[in-house]
Order: C-alpha cells, then sequence, then structure tokens
C-alpha cells in the first residue's frame, strides 16, 4: 500500500494561511513521519500528476505571509467615502460596481508602487515529466486529500480515480458554512455548494472533519440529501510550536484576528464598547489584525466617522504577517473571538499556546477548540452586554494550553488511514516500509 | 402682539412623520386664535397665508396605500426601483407647495416690531434663519425656534453623509437670533446646553409634545393585521430602518428567543433608510430566524392603528431620540411599550415604559418574552395633548 498526498492547494494558494496551511503542515508531518509518501496535484488539463515536494514545493510556499498594506479606517471621511456612502444611500447595492470601478481606478497607482517595490518572489518549479496517478496508483493505495476546490473539479478527478484504480479515497471538510450559514457566507450560492459536497461525499471512503460540529454538519447534509451517513471522523488541527517565552509583556489591547467579515461579528465588539462608553466606564483599545473582507460595509462607515469614543478605540491594521502576529498574541491582554460560526478556531488555538486569555463565543467548534484551556471566557454570539462585562473586568491571568504538534494529526490520520484500509498489519507506516 | 406661526413645512406633501407632524398638529391646535397668524417662508421672503384655507392641508387624511410586507427568509425580496424613478419619487416628495398652489393665496408679508416668528420646523433647510434675523434685527421683532435633537453634532455616524460643521454653525446662529429656543425634551435641553454652556437655561425651555389619538382601522385593515405572521403573536417596531434606529439588537434578539425556543415574532414598520444594508442582507439569509421577522413599508395610518392593535407590545430600542412620537402612538393605542435608555425614550413613555439598555441582546430577549407571556400589561397614562403643546409654545413666545 502507497499512500499519496494531494498538495494542490498548497501549490496554488502559495501561502500557509487557512485551508493551504492546513494541507501544507499535515503535508510536512506526513512527509516526516513517512519518508515514502508519494505526493501529487491537480496540474490543469493534465489531471492529477505525481510531483516530487522537494523540487514543486520548493519557493511555492512563503516562511510568512507578505502582510499587504496596514489598512488604517480610523480616519475622517475623504471625499471618496462621501460618494461611496451616497450612492450606497441612493442606488442600494446597485452602486457596488461603481464602487468598486471607482476603488481600483484610486488604489492603482499605490498598487503599482507596492508591486514595483515588493522582492519577486520566485516561481514555483516548473513540473518535470512525472506520472499521471492513473497510470501508478493501485487498487489498495490510500489518496488523500486535505484541500478544497470548490469548482469540484478536484473532486471529480479523485473519484475518476478511485473509479479507474479502486484505491481509497480520503478526503478533508472545514465546514459546511456556504450551506448551514448563507447569511455569513461571501459566496451565497448553495447550488455550487451542494454540488461541492454531492462530489465529495461520493468520491471519499473516508471523510475527515476538523471539528465534532463540522462532522455533525456533513452528517446532517448526507442525510438531507438522501444518501448513506458517511464515513467521517474528527481529525482536530495542530499548531506550530510558537517561540520560548522568555516573559509575559502583556498590554493595556485587547486583539481581534481574523477577515473583518460578517461571520467574524466583529460588530458585537464595537457594540461592547459602546456599552462601556455610555456607562462611563474606561474604553479599551482593540487592535484588529485582518484583511478587510465583506458585509461590514455599515459597520466600518460608523468606525471611520471616528465620532465616538468605542469608534475611536478599534485599530485596524489590515493583513499582518507571521511576526507581527506572534507580537501581537504575546502583548495583548486578551484574544476576542465574538464569530458567529466556525468551523474550528485556529486564532483561540494560536492565542491558547502562547498564554493569550481569549473571549469566545458560544459556537460548538469554537468551544471545542478551546477545550479545557483555563484561560477561555465563553461568551453569547448574540449579546454585546456579557462582552461588555468582560472587558471591563479583564480577564484572569493564566497558564499556556499545550501545543497539539502537526506531527500528532499526521498520527492521528495515519490511525484513521489504517483503520479504513483495512485491520491490522495494515498500517501505513508498515506499509510504506515494506514498499519501499 | 401677533403671533406668526411658520407652517411652511406642514402644507407640504412630506410624509406626516416627525418635524412635519409636529409641525402640522401644532398649526392645527392654534388655528382659530386671533393672535396667531400663519406664515410660511419662500424665495427669502415671508408669506401670510389664511388659517381657514390651509387647515385642509394640515388636517390632511393620512394618503390610503397598499402596505408592501416582506417576511424575512420566506418571501422575496421587492425589486428596487430604477435609479430615474428613484430620484423621481426623491423629487417629487419633496416639492413643497409653491405660494401659488391654487388650494390657498398667499400674500407677502412685512413683519413688524411686535410681532413674534414662531418657527418649529426644517429652518436650515428652508433659510427660515435669514427671515428670523431681518425680523429680529431689522424690524425689532421677536423669533422663538425649536430644537428637536443635536443628533448630527452628536452623532453623524448616522447621517449620510454627515455635516457636524454646518448644524452646529446653524444651532449657534439659532441661539444668538432666538429669544427662546424650545427642546422637546430634557434630555435634548441637556445636550444643548452641553455643547452651549453659555446660554441662559431659562431661554431654553422644555414643552412637551402631544401625542396623537389612536386612528380607526376598518376591516379589511384589521384583516391585513391578522395575516400577519400567520396570525401568530408579535411585537412591534415602528421607525424608519436605519442605523441609528437600532434594528439589529432585536434581530439578535430574535436570534435569543429562537434559542432558548421561544415562539413570537418581530414586526418592522418603516421606510428603509440608511446604513442597514448589511443587516437586511443578513436576516433576508439568516435560515435560523427564517419567518420570524417582517418588514411593513409604505403602511398608511390606518393599517397601522391596525398592526398596533393586533401586536402583543411595542419596542423602541433606538440608540438615540430627541423626543419618541412612535412610543407616545404605542402608548396611545393601548400597548405596553419598551424602550431604550440613554436619550429621551423615557420622557416619551411617561415614565410607564421599561427602559433596558439599547444594546443589552438579553434584556430586549427578556422583556420580549414577558410581552409574549402576557406579562407587561399596558400602562394607564393620561397622554398629552396637541393643545396643550400648542398652549406651551404661545407661553414661551409671549411671556
Amino acid at each position: 500500500m502507497t499512500l499519496w498526498f494531494d498538495f494542490t492547494t498548497t501549490i496554488r494558494n502559495q501561502g500557509r494561511s487557512g485551508i493551504a496551511g492546513a494541507e501544507w503542515n499535515i503535508g510536512q508531518a506526513l512527509l516526516e513521519a513517512t519518508p515514502d509518501l508519494r505526493c501529487f496535484e491537480l496540474a490543469g488539463r493534465k489531471g492529477l500528476v505525481e510531483i516530487d515536494p522537494r523540487v514543486r514545493l520548493a519557493g511555492a510556499v512563503y516562511a510568512s505571509s507578505s502582510g499587504g498594506t496596514a489598512i488604517v479606517v480610523n480616519v475622517t471621511p475623504t471625499w471618496r467615502d462621501r460618494v461611496r456612502v451616497g450612492l450606497r444611500s441612493r442606488l442600494g447595492r446597485r452602486a457596488d460596481p461603481y464602487i468598486r470601478a471607482m476603488s481600483r481606478v484610486y488604489q492603482a497607482p499605490a498598487t503599482m508602487r507596492t508591486w514595483l517595490r515588493e522582492p519577486r518572489r520566485p516561481r514555483p518549479a516548473a513540473r518535470p515529466d512525472l506520472a499521471l496517478l492513473g497510470d501508478v496508483v493501485r487498487s489498495d493505495d490510500v489518496v488523500i486529500s486535505m484541500g478544497a476546490d470548490w469548482d469540484g473539479e478536484l473532486a471529480e478527478r479523485l473519484l475518476a480515480l478511485r473509479q479507474r484504480t479502486g484505491c481509497t479515497i480520503v478526503t478533508m471538510v472545514y465546514d459546511l458554512i456556504p450551506l448551514t450559514h448563507t447569511h455569513l457566507a461571501f459566496h451565497n450560492d448553495p447550488a455550487l455548494f451542494t454540488r461541492y459536497y454531492d462530489a465529495l461525499l461520493e468520491t471519499s471512503d473516508l471523510i475527515t472533519c476538523i471539528s465534532e460540529q463540522s462532522r455533525l454538519d456533513l452528517v446532517d447534509f448526507a442525510v438531507s440529501r438522501g444518501k448513506p451517513e458517511p464515513n467521517a471522523e474528527v481529525l482536530v488541527l495542530g499548531e506550530t510550536p510558537p517561540p520560548p517565552i522568555t516573559a509575559d509583556d502583556r498590554q493595556d489591547f485587547y486583539l481581534c484576528v481574523g477577515t473583518v467579515e460578517r461571520r467574524k461579528n466583529l460588530e458585537l465588539v464595537y457594540d461592547a464598547l459602546r456599552i462601556l462608553e455610555s456607562a462611563g466606564r474606561p474604553v479599551p483599545t482593540v487592535v484588529v489584525a485582518g484583511a478587510i473582507g465583506w458585509g461590514n460595509d455599515d459597520f466600518l462607515a460608523e468606525i471611520r466617522t471616528s465620532t465616538t469614543e468605542a469608534s475611536r478605540a478599534m485599530v485596524f491594521l489590515g493583513a499582518v504577517d507571521d511576526d507581527v502576529l506572534e507580537r501581537l498574541y504575546r502583548t495583548a491582554r486578551g484574544l476576542l473571538f465574538p464569530s458567529v460560526f466556525e468551523g474550528w478556531g485556529l486564532p483561540v488555538r494560536e492565542a491558547a499556546v502562547r498564554g493569550c486569555p481569549v473571549a469566545i463565543s458560544d459556537s460548538p467548534a469554537i468551544r471545542q477548540a478551546a477545550g479545557t484551556y483555563e484561560g477561555a471566557t465563553v461568551l453569547p454570539s448574540n449579546d454585546a452586554g456579557p462582552w461588555a462585562d468582560y472587558l471591563d473586568r479583564g480577564p484572569t491571568a493564566t497558564v499556556t494550553a499545550r501545543v497539539r504538534p502537526w506531527s500528532d494529526v499526521a498520527a492521528d490520520l495515519l490511525r484513521l488511514v489504517a483503520s479504513e484500509a483495512g485491520g491490522a498489519g495494515a498500517t501505513p507506516g508498515g506499509a510504506m516500509q515494506s514498499s519501499g | 402682539m401677533t403671533v406668526l406661526f411658520n407652517v411652511t413645512d406642514a402644507i407640504g406633501t412630506a410624509p406626516n412623520h416627525g418635524i412635519t407632524r409636529t409641525e402640522r398638529r401644532l398649526a392645527t391646535a392654534l388655528a382659530g386664535r386671533t393672535d396667531v397668524e400663519f406664515v410660511l417662508v419662500r424665495g427669502h421672503d415671508l408669506w401670510q397665508v389664511d388659517a381657514t384655507e390651509i387647515l385642509p392641508l394640515l388636517d390632511r387624511p393620512d394618503v390610503a396605500s397598499t402596505p408592501h410586507v416582506e417576511r424575512f427568509g420566506v418571501d422575496d425580496p421587492p425589486r428596487a426601483p430604477s435609479a430615474v424613478a428613484a430620484v423621481v419619487d426623491r423629487v417629487r416628495r419633496r416639492t413643497p407647495a409653491a405660494p401659488s398652489d391654487p388650494s390657498f393665496s398667499a400674500r407677502s408679508y412685512r413683519s413688524r416690531a411686535d410681532d413674534v416668528l414662531v418657527s418649529v420646523g426644517l429652518d436650515w433647510v428652508h433659510g427660515t434663519l435669514d427671515i428670523a434675523e431681518r425680523h429680529v434685527f431689522g424690524a425689532g421683532g421677536r423669533f422663538v425656534g425649536l430644537s428637536y435633537d443635536l443628533i448630527p453634532i452628536d452623532h453623524p455616524e448616522w447621517l449620510f453623509p454627515p455635516d457636524v460643521d454646518g448644524f452646529r454653525a446653524h444651532l449657534r446662529r439659532l441661539l444668538r437670533v432666538a429669544d427662546s429656543v424650545m427642546c422637546i425634551s430634557a434630555s435634548t435641553q441637556s445636550d444643548l446646553l452641553r455643547h452651549f454652556p453659555d446660554v441662559d437655561r431659562t431661554t431654553t425651555p422644555v414643552i412637551t409634545l402631544g401625542a396623537d389619538a389612536a386612528t380607526h382601522s376598518g376591516s379589511e385593515h384589521r384583516a391585513f393585521a391578522a395575516s400577519m405572521f400567520d396570525g401568530a403573536p408579535y411585537v412591534i417596531y415602528c421607525a424608519t430602518v436605519d442605523r441609528r434606529k437600532n434594528h439589529r439588537v432585536l434581530y439578535r434578539a430574535v436570534r435569543e428567543l429562537v434559542d432558548r425556543g421561544i415562539d413570537g415574532n418581530v414586526l418592522f414598520v418603516g421606510r428603509v433608510g440608511s446604513g442597514v444594508d448589511d443587516l437586511i442582507d443578513s436576516m433576508r439569509h439568516d435560515r435560523s430566524i427564517a419567518g420570524r421577522i417582517a418588514l411593513v413599508t409604505d403602511c398608511d395610518d390606518r393599517h397601522l392603528a391596525a398592526l398596533y392593535e393586533r401586536s402583543v407590545g411595542a419596542v423602541y430600542p433606538s440608540l438615540y431620540e430627541g423626543w419618541g412620537l412612535g412610543v407616545t402612538e404605542a402608548l396611545a393605542h393601548g400597548r405596553p411599550c419598551v424602550v431604550a435608555t440613554g436619550s429621551s425614550l423615557g420622557e416619551a413613555g411617561l415614565g410607564a415604559c421599561r427602559e433596558v439598555h439599547p444594546l443589552r441582546t438579553g434584556a430586549w430577549a427578556d422583556a420580549m418574552q414577558q410581552m409574549f407571556a402576557g406579562q407587561i400589561p399596558a400602562p394607564a397614562v393620561d397622554l398629552p395633548t396637541w393643545e396643550s403643546a400648542a398652549a406651551q409654545v404661545l407661553e414661551v413666545a409671549t411671556r
């Protein structure tokens, strides 16, 4: 039996965040655990092709995201803001194309300057002519794909591979938010995601889910589609161990991490600050690290006016690189994570392993991510009142949570794969050794 | 001494809400008094009009309309009108009656030293202060104004676009020219004096606005109300859907009620304003509250009366108000009402309404749960009348 691992999402995204980050880390851990692991990618019209990870991944992934330009929204409204708000109030959503066009034109010089100043990233190495998977995968092989490809081509190719070779397919589900919480999904296209998850169910012999909530949502989805209950298991994600901590130097600000989008529910934090302001209590600074996303326009328009103490207390850094994020986790008084719904809660884990107290919303996967971390406080995602009370009294000192290294994730995955591949003596590691 | 009461907004075609409604009700209450003349502002001049001719314009019945209902998560959203149609509609709504309006005659009026010009309308729109300054500094007369709220200064974040400096300049000019600037609540008076601490408090008297008597609804209106939420109970919030009115706390509260397993719905009545695109988009697509929140637009007074009669109570979570005509309206219909703290809504509730913080969802969910359980009785209050409000205006003008 040979294990195959898919690096398509890593190569396409060239980054370590989100799904690509999970795929990259699990893949690296598997490569260390099973040196004979073979890798592949979906290479356009060629289909699934084997890759040499030492060649193909060199330069394809960066140790740190570029960080981008800090987006400071705490400024006096400009004439562009006024035009934008005016268009929005008069034309509603129909104003969006004009607003986007105006934004692109205005930002073009800055975009060009940034592009010229950035160091050129080396392009991923060219693909040598390697084998098509259909020609080399055998019936007792296990093909693992931890990425996501919403247009469904990857799932189609995997299904064709399984039908041709009889191999075992293992995939990953992160969440079903586009179907369970359409109002929180940028791509409000249930038909597209229904097709995607249908294909995933049809393709996979085993589906790993990053939380129990995601597993339950997947089972509910399958039942709602008249399909049998899928073979789904929870595979909890890991964390990269943080650099050694010499001493905590917590400063007087709170931290929010994540794209500033509707699902992240940042407006609840703002409302909590407004409650403190109305009560004459001290209003703490809240630093937001994350790119500006969708579904927040009205909230951000209010923040931009900077007319309330609460709006002036919120500092938007935009996307930050890994070094800045590390420093923020180390120095923040606490992490605020009011998200309405998540498939997991990576920032919660990242904060916990650095001993940063966290206030989290009462969402199942986020609770699971917090686990038994002593520094976690669970608050309602609908009510700003308890968040205001929390900010007013402040978090209590806590201890650092235990890190779950990616090697543990890889080990768990191998265990699940062995179980799926069938019975004793069929552990992937052993099989790899014998095949090598 | 003659009191010149400015009816520029009252005789216009604007909907019967807010400032326009206040001016119409006061003018109606003042009509027939020998010491009161009605005037209007056109082209930087003052025009006198006969009360008998404009009374029908002041007391015109609300135009009957066919309300539109969208039950979020159940009904398809309405198609937005084209940009051209929207502009035409705005222009049509804003065009006031001209002095040459065939329904009444207007005569140019030259103010005298013993006249008191009283204006309670949109003075910053019509240029009333130009005339007031000529009247006060040129003719030696007196001027009395009215302050509704200081939202443009204290909360520009809710105005699109904001104009802090412009409104501050207007208020400064108003305080300079006016003998008295009446305030519609103690809350507004407090805000005014906070921004202009040198102003003598006695020149900013608080007057209490009247409450309209409940409008009677017909059987067709009651049938319309009965069709809401398929006959299931609901609480009502009548206000323009905009950011300041804080509909989002009720959206969150409904989510909270769903989590608690409590039945009950929330009905929004009012046109859609600014800063709520994201909220409405959320409510349309949030499956957890599908069918639990509905919005009624283009609602006339008789349909609204029927909706009030059918409701189990009213809620008013607005983040800031100068008064709260919607609260007295709910009380006039005998509905219990829960209002937000932080501005004048407690005053408008005449001390008989429960007050909760506008941003604490749990408190709103608790209150609505009790309303649905019939645990919040309708308060027995003596509502203020417009006659009494008009008498207060005259007292300030003639003192």
